[in-house]
């Protein structure tokens, strides 16, 4: 019965073009932006010499190099008489000189030995900035800018007790000192896992949503119902078409993930960087770093991100299960199912932001992907639990099968017509 | 008559308008609400707001260069102000402050000067000095007016400035932050008013189609004339609906209390950007409605080609996806957000509604033309 249900699915080719709509979509994600980017080689460049791990030896390394490099910038003016240390020191004195004088491939020499200059130098202050990180300071700000107190405030900073316990463990396995490409230059981390993460979760919600109305609806939409539901099968055929449903989604979910990151890898080559630990401070953004909840190299995180992003998308495909028995109407189905979302988004805003029932409020599947980059890690305060994705997910999967045998019960008692 | 109006009654379906009623609500609530609520936004722009206002009282919708001169000398009135109340404050004393020019330059690294300024900033709210910061925004931008002409690469785009420099126009004083608070709310709002559309239209011939009606109705003496008037209802109820949306929208909007901004011209030297047209600010929200009519007929249209041609839902709402995303897009960028603004080529927006306009009026024709002939079965 499976097969037959999932032929249905085969057979309308509107999966596949919005499929590939999709994927031409995040491709323009990808490749926005892509020319503030094409210094990344110098990164490369770094790690193939001097390996991910940041010691003394590679800081040497890389000293030796600039002092090198700086002897080749030194004699570029001759006129000025000064011996700089460093390329930005001569920038920010030539400004007007550098592009009069210079030749593209001497700029492009300069601006890249500026660059390593710039890994350099956040290099050698990652300790001091460690040292001086405050995961309680931060959670206080955050606290502030969004307003909680009380209750809520409370069980807040008990994570971020947690956070900075977990903060010293990291410094301690010096995960922090890993080469990465700049995060406040090029914001890789916000790319890969916010932008093209929530984009892939929201078209995966609309390929799952029609996937999955359409097998539990199909006999209703094609007035096949009487014929259907009084073969041997009977209402039972609904645990197959949820079977189907299964197969599909996941197919289609990884088909659109998979084609995306392959995209995304053969534009940003991170060969060598596959198990630089994702907390390192080279990948932080804001002045507050990224802090894992574990020990998470790259390739750890971006299986996990997959797993969570695909698990995601079941829960939704559960929810639409039921709505389908409830409303027997693809229409109705779709745009109940974005009334769902909305209200999921929209209700935390209107608790109260003195209990800790504002931090529950946020435990819904639809407010989880809305911060996909933050999955895992200790940056959010509203998730600031370790275990947060795998609550929310295991806890909605929960509810929503109940609420999938309920309708069930329910339709097994129907009046077909 | 009586058939358009019953496909009419019909599109109005109770629940869909509840469906809609409840989105566009959860939509104002997570799109638009803030610009409503929180307008303007924060100090000094509150203060540039009652200040431009007021400029408007004293000056006129211009500023020429005499009435600039008076202006400066109101600023130094505040100054004196807060000169005044600087004197007044003993901390102000005891570190030495006692002049506004001194406040403005503090070393704010210091610890002792941070805490200063940010009890008289934020503590105390003290409004001078959150108006003085206004008063120093639009003198700098009246001093600075043109020069920006180097950030256009473009050849049209400098012809452009150079035009509005001639013109007297550019010393209106229109404030930036009107024209965001009305750009950030049209163009969201018509994201919806493409949705709630599309809801409506897109069943204009799929529930025929789903209860077998079809074959009967292209019997009757209507018969294939029927696509025709199921077009004039999908029309009828997309003006309906724009209309609709576009009224609740002006009985929000008219709370943010903008209105004395009307008759100004919006290519002011403290606005964003100019645009390609000498619009006053009236001129460009009737620009801009109709713009969102044009959007909301061309959803339409696709709407109803693609009702006809699914063969179920599920096909009608997929390939609508990629219609609703793409005028989306475009309708935030450059369509009715940031309409005829001088970032964006000037054929590229007339193009892009050409275009539109075009495709979807073609696919409409050739499906009008085969309604004659198709096979029912």
């Amino acid at each position: 019965m499976i097969k037959y249900e999932l032929i249905k699915v085969v057979k309308s080719p509107i999966f596949i073009i919005l499929l590939l709509f999709f994927v031409a979509l995040n491709g323009l994600i990808i490749f926005d932006h892509k020319n503030e980017r094409e210094n990344l080689p110098v990164l490369q460049n770094i790690v193939e010499q001097y390996g991910t791990k940041i010691d003394d030896e590679a800081l040497a390394g890389m000293k030796k190099e600039i002092d090198h490099e700086m002897v080749w910038v030194n004699e570029l003016n001759p006129k000025s008489g000064k011996q700089y240390q460093f390329p930005y020191e001569f920038i920010k004195g030539h400004e007007a000189f550098l592009y009069q004088h210079l030749t593209d491939r001497e700029l492009n020499r300069l601006f890249n030995l500026n660059l390593f200059t710039q890994y350099y130098e956040t290099a050698k202050s990652v300790d001091d900035i460690y040292s001086e990180l405050d995961a309680t300071e931060f959670a206080r700000q955050q606290i502030k800018k969004y307003g909680l107190s009380g209750e809520a405030e409370e069980t807040v900073l008990n994570q971020a007790n947690l956070l900075e316990k977990r903060l010293q463990q990291l410094v301690k396995n010096g995960e922090h000192r890993h080469f990465f490409y700049l995060g406040s230059v090029y914001e890789m981390h916000s790319l890969l896992f916010k932008k093209l993460g929530r984009a892939i979760a929201f078209e995966g919600m609309i390929l799952v949503v029609l996937i999955t109305a359409l097998l539990t609806n199909y006999e209703f939409e094609h007035r096949t119902f009487f014929v259907a539901f009084t073969s041997k099968r009977g209402r039972n055929l609904l645990w197959d078409k949820l079977a189907a449903s299964v197969i599909a989604n996941v197919c289609a979910v990884m088909l659109l993930i998979a084609a995306t990151l392959i995209i995304y890898f053969s534009v940003y080559d991170y060969s060598n960087l596959l198990f630089v630990p994702i907390s390192s401070y080279f990948n932080s953004e804001t002045p507050f770093p990224y802090i894992s909840w574990w020990n998470l190299s790259f390739l750890q995180y971006v299986c996990l991100f997959v797993g969570c992003l695909l698990l995601s998308q079941l829960l939704y495909m559960l929810l639409t299960f039921s709505l389908s028995i409830w409303l027997k109407n693809s229409y109705l189905v779709f745009f109940t199912f974005a009334l769902f979302a909305g209200v999921s988004l929209w209700l935390p805003s209107v608790v109260s932001l003195n209990s800790n029932f504002i931090l529950i409020m946020h435990v819904n599947p639809f407010y989880l992907i809305m911060n996909p980059h933050v999955w895992f890690m200790g940056n959010n305060i509203f998730t600031m639990f370790p275990y947060f994705e795998a609550v929310t997910i295991a806890a909605w999967a929960v509810i929503f099968i109940l609420l999938g045998f309920f309708s069930m019960y329910k339709f097994k008692r129907q009046p077909l017509n | 008559m009586r058939v358009f109006l019953y496909e009419l009654r019909k599109l109005f379906n109770w629940k869909v308008l509840l469906l809609i009623l409840f989105i566009s609500f959860l939509f104002y609530k997570l799109f638009l609400s803030f610009y409503f609520e929180n307008f303007p936004n924060g100090r000094p722009a509150k203060d540039e707001f009652m200040i431009t206002k007021e400029m408007i009282n004293k000056y006129g919708h211009e500023m020429d260069e005499k009435e600039f001169q008076h202006f400066k000398n109101w600023y130094k009135q505040k100054k004196d102000e807060a000169n005044a109340y600087l004197k007044s404050q003993q901390d102000a004393e005891k570190l030495g402050i006692t002049t506004y020019e001194q406040f403005r330059q503090l070393d704010l690294t210091n610890k002792q000067y941070a805490d200063f300024h940010e009890k008289v900033v934020f503590v105390d709210q003290a409004d001078v000095f959150w108006e003085l910061q206004a008063f120093e925004n639009i003198i700098e931008q009246y001093e600075s007016k043109g020069r920006d002409i180097e950030s256009y690469t473009d050849e049209d785009q400098q012809e452009r400035v150079k035009q509005i420099m001639a013109n007297n126009d550019v010393n209106s004083v229109f404030p930036y932050l009107v024209y965001e608070n009305y750009n950030e709310l049209t163009r969201f709002w018509t994201v919806l008013i493409i949705i709630s559309v599309v809801m409506v239209t897109c069943r204009v011939h799929i529930t025929d189609r789903l209860n077998n009606a079809i074959s009967l109705q292209y019997t009757t003496k209507t018969g294939r004339n029927l696509f025709s008037l199921k077009l004039l209802a999908a029309l009828a109820a997309t003006a309906l609906i724009t209309t609709v949306q576009i009224v609740i929208f002006w009985f929000f909007y008219l709370g943010n209390g903008t209105q004395a901004f009307f008759p100004l011209s919006i290519n002011s030297f403290y606005n964003f950007y100019y645009f390609w047209f000498d619009f006053t600010f009236e001129g460009y929200i009737i620009t801009t409605v109709i713009a969102i009519y044009i959007v909301a007929i061309v959803a339409a249209l696709f709407s109803v080609f693609f009702s006809r041609i699914a063969q179920n839902y599920i096909t009608l709402i997929g390939s609508l996806v990629p219609i609703v995303v793409l005028l989306s897009y475009c309708t935030l960028k450059y369509l009715v957000g940031e309409l005829f603004a001088i970032l964006h080529p000037l054929m590229l927006t007339i193009g892009t509604f050409l275009v539109l306009i075009a495709i979807s009026t073609i696919f409409i024709i050739y499906r009008m033309k085969q309604e004659k002939l198709v096979d029912l079965i």
